[in-house]
């Protein structure tokens, strides 16, 4: 298996956007044409704008919306081509932690039933196997087991976070994209947040794709970074060097942006 | 069993709502043992005892608790059987518009674009009828019975639960955890009605209840002109038809089946407030 996990190739995304009957439809353009790669078992971060595309990548990838042009390749095949059972295996290897853990969970489900979902849906394992499975899930992301039978509504935003971050890991994926996970989050929290989700990396060989607006969120758990800007890319560097040198003026300004304590 | 418990202590806040839930028990326990409550049969003739005042009347006999009607008929007894009616009639009218106000309104908020413009264009035409107007169109392709009047009420009531389903479905559908059950390999179908409609059913109860008692109030109003329930079936509205002409003689005949009606309607609409309350989220975290 080779190192490189995804090729993106030249990847576009336009949005229509109608203005009324007798006028013509407004393109957008979310993506105008971007290429990068991911390898496997590292955190790479897409960092940009509110608007700037990349929350329309993380889309693309997890094939909740079609590109307009470009390729994706997932381990060498294009998933834009993907047919029923083949696209239902890809679903299992990505999985995605949402940004608000207030409406990503479904209130009227249980904890259980949030994170057994995905087990019940694509595993034939019993009613039995699916309850350990999520038992053992919620030990890992720091649960206490007798949360099992609670709702949502009763747990703080860290918390629901940590179920959110169970339930994409129920399956086992290879990827899971991050789409600004702690950004709702109280600033005490995004830490241990953050920590947890290094630690799950760690333990099942995860890679990451990591979304986020914030630079010093990102330089805490990335290898490597993609700086977005309109629908392009401006800048792709290791952590090190972007923060370093960085070279275009885009870069510049969000790392001038990060609040510091002058002495 | 917990939110059971925070369920009926948030309930009973509300002492009007409360006292809607008690009536309509005691209705529904009237109409199951309508038989065994009632003294007499509500279609037995007795023409020696025509138009008995009720009981607490100088003229009136502790037999005809309420008195009787001008066949003689006891006026307790007829009411009591009435509720049967009411009920069924609330429970199946509702039902028709409930099941497919739900259907339409969920299929056109979920798969949207042209789908949604062709229901609501459909709800809206519908919504253009007056309920009286479609009510005789149906009995006069029907015949005037019970069962054309259900209809009419049903088919009547589907627009406003098509456009409440349709609103909080909309609502809720854009949100992350259909997506995330979506991304999971959900069918349409399961995130419709499985994943989707549990998080509508408050504001849908809500309008179930306070429907089944407009749909009680019209099936009394199409009765009391002759198209819904025909004698000799003991419905209210039919009966404060048939009693009109007593109205300066025998105002019993039509005030009881009046505040039957009354009541009926009123508790429904109690006990739909107090659910509003109760179910409505922003209120229920406090």
């Amino acid at each position: 298996m080779s190192n490189v996990i995804y090729e993106i190739k030249d990847l576009q995304k336009y949005y229509e956007i109608n203005l009324g009957l007798f006028k013509k439809p407004k393109i957008v353009k979310a993506l105008n044409g971007i290429s990068f790669d991911v390898r496997r078992g590292e955190v790479l971060s897409i960092v940009g704008e509110s608007g700037c595309g990349k929350s329309t990548t993380a889309k693309l990838i997890l094939k909740i919306e079609e590109p307009t042009g470009g390729k994706i390749l997932f381990n060498g095949e294009d998933i834009t081509k993907l047919q029923h059972h083949e696209l239902e295996e890809y679903r299992k290897k990505v999985q995605i932690i949402f940004q608000d853990p207030y409406s990503s969970l479904n209130p009227r489900w249980k904890v259980g039933a949030i994170i057994g979902e995905p087990l019940k849906l694509n595993t034939n394992m019993s009613k039995k196997e699916i309850k350990e499975r999520v038992l053992y899930l919620m030990d890992k992301v720091g649960m206490h087991s007798d949360w099992y039978e609670r709702y949502p509504h009763q747990f703080s935003g860290g918390q629901r976070q940590r179920i959110g971050i169970a339930r994409a890991l129920a399956l086992n994926p290879e990827i899971i994209v991050c789409d600004e996970p702690v950004s709702a989050l109280d600033v005490s929290i995004q830490a241990q947040v953050l920590n947890l989700l290094l630690d799950l990396q760690k333990e099942f060989n995860l890679t990451y794709i990591f979304i986020s607006h914030d630079l010093s969120v990102v330089e805490h758990i990335s290898d490597r970074i993609v700086v977005m800007y309109f629908g392009d890319i401006v800048e792709l560097k290791s952590v090190d060097d972007l923060f370093r040198n960085p070279e275009a003026d885009y870069t510049k300004k969000l790392l001038s942006a990060i609040p510091t304590i002058k002495d | 069993m917990e939110q059971l418990f925070e369920f009926i202590k948030q309930y009973k806040k509300n002492k009007a709502a409360v006292a809607g839930f008690i009536v309509v028990v005691l209705l529904l326990l009237t109409a199951i043992f309508a038989p065994i409550v009632a003294p007499y049969s509500p279609d037995i003739q007795n023409l020696a005892d025509r138009l008995i005042p009720p009981m607490w009347d100088a003229k009136g006999v502790s037999s005809h608790i309420l008195g009787t009607d001008d066949f003689g008929r006891d006026l307790f007894s007829r009411i009591i059987f009435g509720s049967r009616i009411s009920l069924m009639v609330g429970a199946i009218s509702v039902g028709v518009s409930l099941s497919f106000g739900l259907v339409m309104g969920i299929v056109a908020a979920y798969f949207g674009g042209k789908t949604d413009l062709f229901i609501m264009r459909i709800v809206d035409i519908m919504l253009s009828i007056p309920a009286i107007l479609l009510a005789i169109v149906i009995v006069s392709i029907l015949g005037p019975s019970l069962f054309s009047a259900m209809t009419a009420i049903g088919i009547v009531g589907i627009p406003t639960y098509a456009r409440i389903v349709r609103a909080s479905v909309l609502a809720e559908r854009e949100k992350e955890y259909v997506i995330a059950s979506r991304i999971n390999g959900s069918s349409n179908i399961r995130l419709m009605f499985a994943v989707i409609l549990p998080n509508c059913a408050s504001p849908i109860i809500v309008q179930a209840t306070m429907g089944f008692a407009s749909a009680v109030l019209e099936a009394a109003g199409l009765s009391f002109l002759g198209l819904g329930a025909q004698p000799p079936t003991p419905e209210w509205g039919a009966m404060l038809s048939d009693s009109l002409e007593f109205i300066t003689t025998a105002s019993w005949m039509i005030f009881y089946p009046g505040v039957a009606i009354f009541l009926t309607v009123l508790s429904f609409n109690l006990m739909g407030d107090g659910l509003m309350d109760v179910l409505d989220p922003k209120l229920k975290d406090k």
